[in-house]
């Protein structure tokens, strides 16, 4: 962090004028009687770098275009007229293997991106339905992770002693914990304990529950030795004993003391949660242990395209590009909130 | 014999297989030549090896290595012959076919060198009555006099209608008269099995062998490795050959990985070779590229893929024959691999069984008839129902699932397809526990004749008999049908015979308990260095009784 951390007052009062660190790079300081320089917080200075990182404005940009796709995705739907389970017969050859007619695997006005081979679906449909699975997952099981992470690695930061002791081993567990395999392993077991009729049928959003869970269950370990790690450092802080000797109690110390202070590591341990997890959940549904089909999900219909490969190699670099630029732009996306908030980390 | 898990026919009724009896590839390959390895790749596992509990072509394959039946089928010919395999010869009838006698080979070996004898295939026989040894074909229980009430060997009790008056002859006695009981007894269920040496319901994994190889070693899911019967000998069997050092079996690749391997017939896929069907989404590439032709070797026996509706549980005939006209035959053979896979079908048996009658219930459009349905649908009430519909979990078949879920989504019906572990679909789907509402299935008759096809479906019967291997799937239970079975069984006539299986299919098929989708072909790919693999028109797999790698 560049700034000094500030107490916070208990009365509320408003957020404090900070003075700039020695290693700001310096904007032109008002000399002699100059009317009063605007003081800009924290999180504006880093806004502002943000503002100057191109690369991280596009890959901003690319991100909230694919947010906002997956929000309108029913919209999208209804203007093309071909939902994500609605086979398009006439667009497949039943004589071969189903495949779409047509080059680039049936792109034409109808179908923008073409369509599934062996099914029929459009796959633009898909794509937009399995992107709002991916954001969602992505998105939400970073949160929980994020919030328990902090919970728990200031937990572990402050108290010390056999506090400290034993969540660092469950963090050393969940960190060295073979996630992939746990998850495949617990699958069936979780399907059949899932399974709400005697037809057949699994409660989708249940699933989407449990694979949440699954997922966050494993990416808390990283924010927690992170924000453990500052909470360590801050603790021996001024303010702290000033907020002891006032007596505070630790749920205040924590809370309105600590936690205020590691917005900006949380922020940046959620921006690289976020496609991590996305990353995480199309391998599981790749392997079959994610969504469940025909729920449309990227990793299903990469694996799915990699049957049809040779026959219809455009059924798989359409959602494989996408899934990339995806990650990528997220992934590009947190390292620039990361470079914004912490300037001096590795900048050559 | 269900497809890949089909369960194989016997006895040939000839004309339509002499067509199917040639090599449409090259995989004969010359005179055969020692040494070598040769792996077979698979989709998944067996669901069974035992052979008293083998009713998969695959499995019927792989056992003809490790146990020898009574009789056999010689496949080297224009036509399948069928001749002794551990009996001198086809066996004698007596008593109007209902006692037959078999005289067996001297100096069979077992893989620790002790002689093979009458006593073991007794024992062999005897356990397919006891419950552990589930999953076989019915005809031992159903055909040997005291079949009802026996219950295996395990307790000491021994059948007495299976009699070995010395240890190379064995007599067994019927309760009916069996003209072609000889061609039952071609299947594995009718091999030995040295009791010192049985492990029950483990046996899967430790087959003793009287055949040219033996189990070295077997992990489910994973791999078989069947190495020479040091004991076997040549001169004891007309049949088979020990050409190869090794056969790897290698479980559990993706089918579209499999089918890509043998297509590049690079490394080791030279030595290579497949059991399961190629994947619907590779089937018609593989068929349609001229240099592959050489290396798909093609089985002619009559096989039908069906979709079965358990009648207990979607009650109302007006629905069943709605699910009849609404589904897209179009969709379900392209998800299956287009039209190389086999014609549409419209009824039970296929052309080429004796008793094959042209007929067609539902809709002429193989793409179904959609009106038709919504009218029946309205007629019952226009239920909204949620059927659950078993598949196996690979690729092909979850585009199957939905070729039927889109189909019948457009009557009302959800349906949830439910994928099973392939490599024990079977064993999964005929326990009377669980229950599905639709299913997929595949069958292959035992022998080319309807009665192997339809008692063996659809007699109600076994549902109590054997309620860990019910191949009635729609749980069809008529007592008058199994009347009509029993007598049209002992109908003299062949041909009178025949007549009254193609009425009794068209019978069968007015109750909408059973969907046919297509008639099968069985293409398979081997590599460019397997040689010896004849087209098997009983067991619609390759036969590997004589293979041998190229050097």
């Amino acid at each position: 962090m560049t700034q000094q951390p500030q107490p916070i007052g208990t009365t509320g009062a408003s957020p404090p004028v900070v003075g700039e660190s020695a290693h700001e790079p310096s904007s032109p300081r008002p000399t002699g009687a100059a009317p009063a320089v605007a003081g800009r917080s924290p999180a504006r200075m880093a806004w502002e770098r943000l503002g100057r990182d191109r690369v991280s404005l596009v890959a901003a940009g690319i991100s909230v275009i694919f947010v906002v796709v997956a929000i309108i995705a029913p919209l999208l739907t209804a203007i093309t007229g071909w939902g994500p389970i609605t086979p398009d017969n006439k667009a497949i050859d039943p004589n071969s293997g189903n495949y779409p007619l047509g080059s680039f695997g049936g792109v034409s006005f109808n179908h923008l991106l073409g369509v599934e081979p062996g099914t029929g679906y459009d796959l633009f449909a898909r794509v937009v339905y399995g992107l709002r699975t991916s954001l969602v997952v992505g998105f939400s099981s970073a949160v929980i992770s994020t919030v328990l992470g902090a919970v728990l690695g200031m937990a572990a930061g402050y108290f010390g002693s056999w506090i400290d002791s034993v969540l660092s081993r469950v963090m050393d567990i969940f960190l060295a914990f073979p996630q992939l395999l746990f998850i495949i392993a617990l699958t069936p077991v979780i399907q059949a304990a899932l399974q709400t009729n005697e037809h057949g049928g699994t409660n989708e959003n249940l699933r989407l529950l449990v694979l949440v869970i699954n997922i966050a269950a494993f990416a808390w370990a990283y924010t927690a030795r992170l924000v453990r790690g500052q909470v360590l450092s801050l603790r021996e802080r001024e303010f702290i004993d000033a907020a002891k000797i006032m007596g505070a109690g630790w749920g205040h110390i924590l809370f309105r003391q600590l936690l205020p202070n590691l917005w900006a590591p949380l922020l940046i341990s959620f921006a690289l949660a976020v496609p991590q997890n996305i990353t995480t959940e199309a391998a599981l549904s790749y392997l079959g242990v994610g969504v469940v089909p025909p729920n449309p999900d990227w990793g299903a219909l990469l694996s799915d395209a990699s049957q049809f490969f040779l026959q219809d190699p455009a059924y798989l670099f359409i959602p494989g590009d996408l899934l990339l630029i995806l990650v990528l732009a997220f992934n590009l996306l947190g390292d620039g909130v990361r470079d914004a908030l912490d300037p001096r980390a590795n900048r050559s | 014999m269900m497809s890949r898990t089909r369960t194989a026919a016997i006895a040939a009724t000839a004309i339509a297989l002499v067509l199917g009896a040639t090599a449409c590839g090259d995989s004969l390959g010359g005179k055969p030549v020692k040494g070598g390895t040769l792996t077979i790749v698979e989709k998944a596992d067996f669901d069974h090896l035992d052979p008293q509990r083998i009713y998969t072509t695959e499995a019927d394959s792989a056992i003809e290595l490790l146990a020898r039946s009574l009789t056999n089928w010689d496949v080297t010919g224009s036509t399948p012959k069928l001749v002794g395999d551990l009996a001198t010869d086809t066996g004698t009838p007596s008593d109007n076919d209902q006692v037959w006698t078999f005289h067996l080979r001297h100096g069979v070996k077992w893989q620790d060198g002790s002689e093979v004898t009458s006593q073991d295939i007794k024992y062999g026989v005897e356990r397919v009555f006891s419950p552990d040894i589930s999953g076989g074909p019915p005809y031992a229980s159903q055909w040997l006099v005291g079949g009802s009430t026996y219950t295996g060997p395990y307790k000491g009790k021994s059948l007495d209608s299976l009699q070995t008056p010395d240890p190379y002859t064995i007599v067994f006695h019927l309760n009916q008269p069996v003209a072609d009981f000889n061609e039952t007894t071609a299947m594995p269920t009718w091999a030995a099995v040295p009791k010192a040496h049985d492990t029950g319901s483990t046996y899967d994994t430790h087959v003793w062998s009287d055949g040219p190889y033996k189990l070295q070693s077997y992990t489910h899911n994973k791999e078989a490795v069947l190495v020479k019967n040091p004991y076997w000998n040549a001169s004891t069997d007309p049949l088979r050959e020990q050409n190869v050092n090794e056969v790897d079996i290698k479980m559990g690749m993706n089918e579209s990985a499999i089918d890509q391997l043998l297509e590049s017939d690079a490394g080791s896929a030279k030595t290579s070779m497949q059991q399961w069907p190629i994947a619907g989404s590779n089937l018609s590439t593989v068929l349609g590229n001229p240099a592959l032709k050489h290396r798909i070797v093609s089985s002619k026996a009559p096989g039908i893929l069906y979709m079965a509706i358990n009648t207990t549980r979607v009650k109302d005939i007006r629905v069943r024959q709605a699910i009849e006209y609404a589904i897209n035959k179009e969709t379900v053979r392209g998800a299956f691999g287009g039209s190389g896979y086999g014609d549409y079908a419209t009824t039970m048996l296929t052309p080429g069984i004796g008793g094959y009658k042209h007929f067609n219930l539902y809709s002429s459009n193989p793409a179904g008839d959609l009106a038709k349905a919504k009218q029946l649908m309205a007629q019952a009430g226009n239920p909204k129902l949620t059927l659950s519909l078993s598949v196996e979990n690979t690729p092909t078949h979850e585009h199957f699932g939905d070729a039927v879920k889109n189909a019948l989504n457009q009557i009302g019906i959800t349906v949830n397809v439910t994928p099973v572990d392939a490599g024990s679909y079977f064993s999964t789907v005929w326990n009377v526990k669980n229950q599905y509402d639709l299913y997929w299935e595949d069958w292959i008759a035992d022998w080319p004749n309807a009665s192997t096809v339809l008692p063996v479906l659809f007699d109600g019967r076994q549902i109590a008999k054997l309620p860990q291997a019910n191949q009635d799937a729609s749980y069809v239970n008529d007592p008058a049908l199994e009347a009509q079975m029993d007598s049209l069984s002992k109908m003299p006539d062949l041909g009178a015979r025949n007549a009254a299986y193609g009425n009794l299919d068209e019978e069968i098929m007015r109750k909408a308990a059973v969907v046919p989708l297509m008639y099968m072909n069985f293409p398979e790919m081997f590599g460019s260095k397997v040689g010896g693999l004849y087209p098997d028109a009983i067991l619609g797999e390759p036969n590997l009784m004589k293979v041998f790698i190229k050097s």
